[in-house]
């Protein structure tokens, strides 16, 4: 079995016969992106690494549950990275505080990442980070800002209007209009 | 199907996780129960996940993170085991009591049950390989050193019928401040199109986001030459890098 050319979904039903290889692969895909998505939400290192490890150990335990016909294996990988970063950050109650990375879409520039091992792999990262990056430059800066709050803090639809002094139905129609207009440039738009 | 009308204004919300406790509830109690709510959010599911992709990589996950995950596996799943080493038939029958030959032939018959799913697992990976190939239509081209840049290496992923691209670069001489790399992109008539312009690290790496005025696959090759800061409307400097 060549690992490095299977598939994420070949891996996934390698890893639901026990194959710790196949888990070994998939964390050189996509951990880097799952210990930075934590670090930016969570803020600090050791956190990261505690979500890193949660996220692999329970793909290697729920390996079995997954469904290809409802997810991408990145999207489900992803779900689960940013629940557990929510649910510690929800569970020390740290909106807003100073520590945290700050709250925006900027980061996602082509010159802010670090070079991966594998340089195909970093190519294909690089472009889709570009085309998310397009995509979220086309949105109004207000949209932006929700998408922000509600991807990387966890806030409620509530929590947002109060942290923005804004009327509740504001804050749903910006995430409304963000989501569905990252539908089209993102989803219905062919994906690399 | 169901009765109830359908929430399709709440799923991009309930998709980003930032729906208010009572209407996250509504729509739970909608989605067990709609098939074509629950496909719409599959939708909005993905576009999360892309955003997974907008986050800084600032740092890579310490080295150790992965062997530490792997040594702590539930080893009851592991698929390697003790290996079995193979008799001869006359081995297994010679001196065998009734039982032990009972146990033999059942040993065989999980051997081969073993065998033939392992054979049908095989088969499922080659088809879902098959599958996933048709479906992300990703096509990469590697690129190599020329003679004056011999370590330099690169390679191009580019999505099918896409006229945006990523190269990444390693091992290409740092250049002074008024020169820069420019990518080609060669057509069948040897026409050379700009797909960019790049300057490398200290360590000669750089990941550049290329685009082209159509669709990166029907270019015939790819080169990269030096070239004076900005660019130039065609190549002028020597080639480093180039395609097959």
């Amino acid at each position: 079995m060549n690992y490095t050319s299977a598939k994420d979904q070949v891996l996934i039903e390698m890893i639901q016969r026990g194959d710790a290889a196949a888990l070994a692969e998939l964390y050189d895909r996509y951990a880097r992106l799952v210990y930075n998505l934590a670090l930016k939400t969570v803020g600090d290192s050791a956190t990261a690494e505690e979500i890193t490890q949660d996220v692999f150990f329970r793909i290697w335990e729920k390996a079995g549950q997954y469904r290809a016909e409802r997810a991408r294996v990145s999207t489900w990988l992803s779900s689960i990275a940013r629940n557990r970063a929510i649910d510690i950050l929800r569970r020390r109650n740290r909106r807003g505080d100073e520590g945290a990375n700050p709250i925006d879409w900027t980061d996602a520039t082509p010159e802010a990442f670090l070079a991966d091992d594998d340089p195909e792999r970093e190519a294909l990262h690089a472009l889709r980070r570009e085309r998310v990056r397009a995509a979220l430059k086309r949105l109004p800066e207000t949209q932006r800002e929700v998408l922000a709050l509600a991807y990387f803090e966890g806030l409620s639809h509530s929590e947002m209007a109060e942290r923005l002094n804004l009327p509740l139905g504001t804050v749903k129609t910006r995430v409304r209009l963000a989501m569905q207009k990252l539908r089209v440039l993102l989803v219905e738009e062919d994906a690399p | 199907m169901t009765a109830s009308p359908h929430i399709t204004e709440l799923l991009p919300a309930y998709a980003l996780g930032c729906l208010d406790q009572p209407e996250a509830e509504r729509a739970r109690a909608h989605l067990g129960e709609c098939d074509a709510c629950r496909a719409e959010l599959e939708v909005y599911e993905e576009v999360v996940a892309e955003l997974m992709y907008a986050s800084r990589s600032v740092a890579p996950p310490p080295v150790a993170l992965k062997q530490r995950i792997l040594d702590s596996l539930n080893p009851s799943r592991s698929v390697s085991g003790p290996s079995l080493r193979v008799k001869t038939w006359r081995d297994l029958m010679s001196g065998w009591s009734r039982p032990q030959f009972a146990f033999g032939i059942t040993a065989l018959v999980l051997i081969f049950g073993l065998l033939l799913a392992n054979f049908r697992l095989w088969q499922r990976v080659q088809a879902l390989e098959q599958q996933h190939a048709s479906v992300e239509h990703i096509h990469t081209v590697m690129l190599m050193g020329s003679e004056i840049a011999p370590e330099a290496h690169a390679v191009l992923v580019m999505p099918e019928n896409g006229e945006q691209g990523a190269l990444v670069v390693d091992d290409l001489p740092p250049l002074d401040e008024v020169h820069a790399y420019q990518l080609w992109l060669i057509d069948e008539n040897g026409k050379r199109e700009s797909g960019g312009v790049f300057t490398v690290d200290a360590t000669g790496h750089a990941t550049v986001t290329v685009a082209g005025p159509k669709p990166l696959e029907t270019y015939k090759a790819f080169g990269v030459t030096v070239e004076p800061l900005g660019g130039s409307p065609g190549p002028t400097g020597p080639k480093v890098l180039g395609s097959a």
